[in-house]
């Protein structure tokens, strides 16, 4: 049998052979071992190059809008095969100018877990199934695969594509069965408790280079609000209460749009979970609109339509008319 | 003396504009916590826009718009409604005191709701305290 990375380079061949798309979008190994990077192939004799990655952390649809006019081909694990759904129904790009060449996502690995086993990190193995080879400088070490994984693929609940053109063959993780959990722990918190989380978790970390903006695929405004000057909805010092403003305001720009690829967290220089407030409001829509993001391209995004059964007992009218007071 | 909050209500031209009018013309008595500030719809309201009204000083915000159904632009109440829920369950989520930001439906005939709610969210806010959370002062690097 051979392995996803054989299978990619061969359907690769055949799509830029047939002429179903100019240029490919899949990953390729990094400078280190835990390292992999997103790149471009548009001739056969490249597609040596790329791989199926243990670490593909970022997201190749945060480079579709450079493209734009060509016929592009993605390698799509669920995530990034949603994010293209997205753009495609947000009008960003059009769903026969990009091929998705699916693959049933087995998880990624999480970069910085497998950086801790060792001073040194030679190589790593993986098998895609159970179990991590992890050679360093202080001898070899084998990890259970789920040990290492991201924790949005341990929380992913769509690991194989929902839409694409070509599915290859294999195993996909299952769903998770409780994919907000991390959410459910603050939620548990105290008001208190829970604005000391977002200070110290969030907030003190943040340099507000703007990092999980830049990666995140679906963040394509050619000017963001942070950089409106009139209104300066974001002041440019480092005041806790604009980099609260910009996390806050980040979030809820992502709400009902949110694949949950986990780029923002892996570029994220300074380790904010950053995924738990797009996750929040993941599950609010999902809880109380039942809606998910990115599973069919003619679906009408989640705030641009409504339903007139839309919970509304958060209005202070109907808290009051509830109590009889008005 | 006593302090007293300051509350950005943002209204709806077509109902709550109205209806707080109605409330003065009909010699209401309310506290005079509120600015307002008259929006098209209540859907021209963002979620920047709160957090703005909050970060430069205000105490609370109180959006108002029509009832569902009654918008003039047919929807944009409706719409604004989802918004509002998952804006208010993320500043739920960071601990943001919730109570400072509020929702209503008001129509243009109901003068004595409006002047309801701006006392029952200016006591609610007033129990809270001032907002030191999310405003923005001046600091000094290094200094707190």
């Amino acid at each position: 049998m051979s392995t996803l990375t054989e299978k990619i380079r061969e359907a690769v061949q055949k799509v830029l052979a047939e002429g179903l798309a100019e240029v490919v979008l899949g990953y390729t190994q990094g400078s280190l071992p835990y390292r992999n990077r997103v790149t471009a192939v548009n001739t056969p004799e490249e597609t040596s190059k790329l791989i199926w990655p243990s670490f593909g952390v970022l997201n190749p649809a945060n480079v579709l809008h450079k493209l734009k006019g060509k016929k592009v081909a993605l390698i799509s694990p669920g995530c990034v095969s949603r994010a293209v759904v997205v753009l495609c129904q947000e009008g960003q790009v059009k769903r026969d100018e990009v091929y998705l060449l699916g693959v049933p996502c087995p998880g990624m690995l999480d970069p910085s877990k497998v950086r801790d086993l060792g001073k040194k990190i030679l190589r790593v193995e993986d098998d895609f199934k159970e179990k991590v080879l992890v050679v360093t400088s202080e001898g070899e070490k084998i990890v259970a695969r789920e040990e290492l994984l991201r924790q949005n693929c341990l929380e992913c609940r769509h690991p194989t594509p929902p839409v694409y053109d070509e599915l290859l063959e294999g195993e996909a993780r299952k769903p998770s069965p409780s994919p907000y959990q991390k959410v459910e722990e603050i939620e548990a918190r105290e008001v208190s408790a829970r604005w000391q989380w977002f200070q110290e978790a969030v907030v003190s970390r943040c340099i507000r280079c703007y990092a999980c903006r830049n990666a995140c695929p679906l963040c394509y405004c050619p000017t963001c609000f942070v950089d409106d000057s009139r209104p300066q909805w974001v002041g440019k010092t480092r005041d806790p209460v604009d980099t609260a403003l910009y996390h806050l305001v980040r979030a809820y720009h992502l709400a009902g749009r949110c694949v949950d690829c986990g780029s923002c967290e892996a570029a994220c220089p300074m380790d904010i979970p950053l995924r738990l407030l797009t996750k929040k409001l993941e599950k609010e829509a999902l809880s109380a609109f039942s809606f998910e993001s990115g599973l069919d391209p003619e679906a009408p995004l989640l705030l641009t339509t409504f339903r007139e059964e839309d919970p509304e007992d958060f209005m202070i009218t109907q808290e009051l008319k509830a109590l009889g007071k008005i | 003396m006593s302090w007293e909050p300051k509350i950005i209500a943002f209204l709806c031209n077509w109902c709550s504009y109205a209806g707080a009018d109605l409330a003065g013309v009909s010699r209401l008595r309310y506290p005079p916590s509120i600015r307002v500030v008259r929006v098209p719809c209540s859907s021209r309201v963002s979620p920047a826009m709160i957090l703005d009204a909050l970060k430069s000083g205000a105490d609370g915000v109180l959006v108002s718009g029509c009832h569902p159904g009654d918008c003039h632009y047919l929807t944009g109440n409706l719409y604004a409604r989802r918004r509002f829920y998952l804006l208010k369950k993320l500043l739920e989520f960071v601990g943001l005191d919730p109570e400072r930001v509020q929702f209503a439906w008001v129509s243009a005939s109901e003068g004595d709701v409006f002047a309801k709610v701006v006392t029952e969210v200016t006591d609610r806010i007033k129990a809270l305290g001032p907002n030191t959370k999310f405003r923005k002062v001046l600091r000094v690097e290094g200094k707190s």
